[in-house]
């Protein structure tokens, strides 16, 4: 079946999860390990020099052959957004780069139009952009022309938990974009990962839905199965909803 | 001469390079994950020793920390 690559690696998971919000770092250590996630997200901020020297999230997730994929959260222009992918590309050695671009700090929706700047320069300047857009196809088609190795539209605002509330534009994304399609955001339990799987999304990344669980590590093996599940569902192709029965058992030989 | 660090001010000897700067501040300039950005625009490592700093220079020194 079709491979989930990205920049030319193949991952066996499709799940990508993030690393904040977690109780404490063993937890979210063995959250990863649960989820099996392969690919996990990083913010890049300034170091603090009142900091007692703590955890290296850098080493920790290189000692376990996780794929580190910066993000540019907090960014709110394309000139910031740029900047961070740089800084995070010079401090990770990695030319991935989760590429935010915020609107509004409600909300936490993606800027469009300086996402879209965004993103131009830095395919252009050689990064692999998998950008945070909104559930919008043409948003999707215009990202993926600009060369971007993914689109990653939202399946809810970031944190809500709400699921994927517009099934209908992912399966739309679906049918007009050829690069991998990655629901972004959103997520709340194990069911919102498969139906994100299930429309043919071919990964999903979740964050908090694991991270702020009552059990976080438990959550990540939910989610790990749900997303499994949700891919073998789609491979395997859904009966057409009908409203009426159709029933099940033969209908010959029935005891009168 | 004054210059600011992650956006706290610092007074330094003139002249003082990027990698003599990370020594100052206690920091191990061979650790990995770390980059620096001098007024918005980012050094690579391999030029840390002759990027001189100025007057009111603007450095930031970033690393990754948990994120989403």
């Amino acid at each position: 079946m079709q491979e989930f690559k990205i920049a030319d690696k193949i991952y066996t998971s499709r799940l990508l999860i993030g690393t904040a919000g977690y109780p404490n770092f063993h937890i979210m250590t063995a959250s990863i390990a649960a989820s099996g996630a392969e690919i996990a997200t990083v913010s890049m901020r300034r170091v603090k020099f009142t900091d007692t020297p703590g955890e290296n999230l850098f080493a920790l997730l290189r000692e376990r052959d996780i794929t580190i994929l910066p993000n540019t959260a907090g960014c709110f222009t394309a000139k910031d957004a740029i900047l961070t992918a740089t800084l995070a590309r010079e401090a990770l050695e990695t030319s991935l780069i989760k590429l935010e671009v915020i609107g509004d700090e409600e909300t936490l929706f993606p800027d469009v139009e300086q996402l879209l700047r965004a993103a131009e320069t830095l395919v252009k300047d050689g990064f692999t952009v998998l950008p945070y857009c909104n559930d919008d196809p043409i948003t999707c088609k215009k990202l993926e022309d600009l060369g971007c190795a993914a689109v990653m539209p939202l399946g809810a605002p970031i944190g809500s938990g709400m699921g994927i509330r517009n099934p209908y534009n992912i399966q739309i994304i679906r049918d007009l974009v050829q690069v991998p399609l990655i629901v972004d955001a959103g997520v709340g339990t194990a069911s919102d990962a498969a139906i994100a799987m299930e429309l043919g999304c071919d990964g999903v990344l979740l964050n908090t839905a694991v991270a702020k669980a009552h059990r976080p590590v438990l959550m990540a093996e939910a989610m790990k199965k749900a997303v499994e599940a949700g891919r073998a569902a789609f491979l395997a192709g859904r009966i057409p909803r009908k409203l009426y029965a159709t029933a099940s058992s033969p209908q010959a030989g029935i005891i009168e | 001469m004054k210059i600011r660090v992650n956006g706290e001010a610092k007074t330094v000897h003139p002249n003082l390079n990027v990698h003599a700067l990370l020594i100052a501040l206690e920091m191990d300039p061979l650790q990995s994950g770390i980059a620096v950005a001098v007024d918005r625009e980012v050094i690579p490592k391999t030029e840390w020793q002759a990027t001189a700093l100025r007057e009111n220079s603007e450095v930031e020194i970033i690393r990754a920390v948990q994120g989403g």
